[in-house]
């Protein structure tokens, strides 16, 4: 018999961002270890986040491996999941950052049955927030990262983070400008995006009289990149990321840009009383 | 849509979740958290929030403006995520014309003996709503306590009637916010 793929997508309701990358980390750990427990044999192992989901793929797990080991072992490894901070919201108790929604469990074509935090789990998910499907069917654990792009999701996080970066990068290049992104805020990005599409605008000129600390302070508390000439002086100009399409970018670079006048604002007021205390004009 | 609409289509919505329409007023609806009343327990509806500087009043949960829409449920259903979301499209909002952004948070609210975590909703880069599971302290039943959802109504309809100033907003057809409220700068930035 052939061997197939087995998928496992945890859907969940916005996970923070931190414990993306890190249950992701985990599901692939464990797996390898509950695998190797329950006798299962499989190729290469692999796990993905979004904010919306955590995914393993294992690979040409045998045709003849029992349903049964299977729906065994994949409760008993998303139950050893760890995180900082949990909640409970169903009779059962069990506990995870946000409340699971949805599971989906298959191998090769065929559904894995079993039940964890009062859900069943089945062979439909749910496209992107904005754009995808409400509910969307997995043909195949095989199928399942096409289909989840084709609902305008990219599952795997390399992926994603390519898409933003080269998204950034033509941006910069269209400015002829440089955008200051960080592993850390880019790491925001990827865990708070299922498809992350650049945001470009501008801000009032008038602020870059503002001690650049100042500026790259309100930048950062509105989730924003810093832009720069070639010699690294601030521009009147940000980027940033939104979730999605597209469609509406006026709507959002406008949105962006009062978020961050109001910010900055506040750090002018800050830096004037500041002027006024140490005796300045 | 009029903000009056607005008002009108959360109201309908909510009840057809199951909500029984009431203003919830300040402080906001997690005071049943600790409820002993019996059974599910879920209400909605709009409120003006006392001035700023008030106990409870605007400008202390960041989402501008003096109007609140609350939602408050005992017992989340299942979907109540996509409850929420559906609101938004009831109010005229598109969401694929624009960022909605869930900011993980948790919050505490000691007067009312709870705590809860939840998220910031942003759209496009403001806040518009928080949503909150609430869980009284340690020592009480197991699961939440309930679940609560709190949205500025002057940023939604802003985003709804494509405005740029809160007293722009269309109150009620040719009504506008400011007419209503004259002398007041209500800015929701």
């Amino acid at each position: 018999m052939t061997a197939r793929d087995l998928l496992l997508e945890l859907l969940a309701e916005n996970l923070p961002a931190a414990c993306v990358p890190q249950g992701a980390a985990q599901l692939k750990k464990i797996a390898a270890e509950e695998f190797g427990r329950a006798g299962v044999a499989c190729g290469a192992v692999e796990a993905y986040g979004t904010c919306r989901r955590l995914a393993l793929c294992a690979c040409a797990v045998p045709g003849g491996t029992p349903t049964k080991a299977l729906a065994a072992v994949l409760p008993r490894l998303v139950g050893r999941l760890e995180f900082p901070e949990t909640m409970t919201w169903e009779e059962s108790g069990f506990r995870f950052p946000r409340p699971l929604r949805g599971l989906t469990a298959l191998h090769g074509e065929k559904l894995v049955r079993f039940s964890l935090a009062g859900l069943e789990s089945g062979r439909v998910t749910e496209g992107h927030d904005a754009a995808g499907p409400r509910r969307l069917a997995v043909p195949s654990a095989e199928k399942y990262l096409k289909t989840l792009e084709h609902a305008g999701v990219l599952v795997k996080d390399a992926e994603r983070l390519e898409v933003l970066r080269s998204g950034l990068a033509s941006s910069a290049r269209r400015m002829k400008l440089e955008i200051e992104a960080g592993d850390g805020p880019l790491a925001e990005c990827l865990y708070s995006a299922e498809y992350p599409v650049p945001v470009v605008s501008g801000f009032s000129q008038e602020f870059l009289q503002l001690p650049p600390e100042r500026v790259r302070r309100a930048l950062k508390a509105c989730r924003l990149f810093p832009v720069c000439d070639a010699g690294g002086r601030l521009q009147p100009y940000f980027a940033g990321v939104r979730d999605g399409v597209s469609k509406g970018q006026r709507n959002v670079e406008e949105g962006f840009r009062s978020a961050l006048e109001a910010a900055l604002s506040a750090e002018a007021a800050k830096e004037g009383s500041r002027v006024r205390a140490a005796g300045g004009s | 849509m009029d903000l009056q609409d607005i008002i009108h289509k959360l109201n309908r919505h909510w009840a057809k979740q199951g909500c029984a329409l009431m203003p919830l007023g300040a402080p906001p609806a997690h005071r049943f958290a600790g409820s002993r009343a019996a059974g599910p327990l879920a209400l909605a509806g709009a409120v003006r929030l006392p001035p700023a500087g008030a106990p409870h009043g605007r400008a202390d949960d960041g989402l501008g403006g003096a109007y609140r829409y609350q939602v408050f449920f005992r017992s989340p259903p299942a979907d109540i995520r996509r409850a929420f979301l559906d609101s938004l499209k009831t109010a005229g909002i598109d969401r694929s014309e624009h960022d909605v952004r869930w900011l993980a948070v948790s919050r505490d609210y000691p007067a009312a003996g709870a705590a809860g975590c939840g998220w910031d909703i942003l759209l496009d880069g403001a806040p518009l709503a928080r949503l909150t599971y609430l869980r009284l302290p340690a020592g009480s039943a197991a699961g939440p306590a309930g679940f609560e959802l709190v949205l500025g109504l002057e940023r939604l309809a802003l985003a709804s009637q494509r405005k740029r100033r809160v007293s722009e907003l269309a109150w009620a057809g040719r009504l506008t916010y400011g007419e209503l409220h004259p002398g007041e700068t209500p800015e929701a930035a």
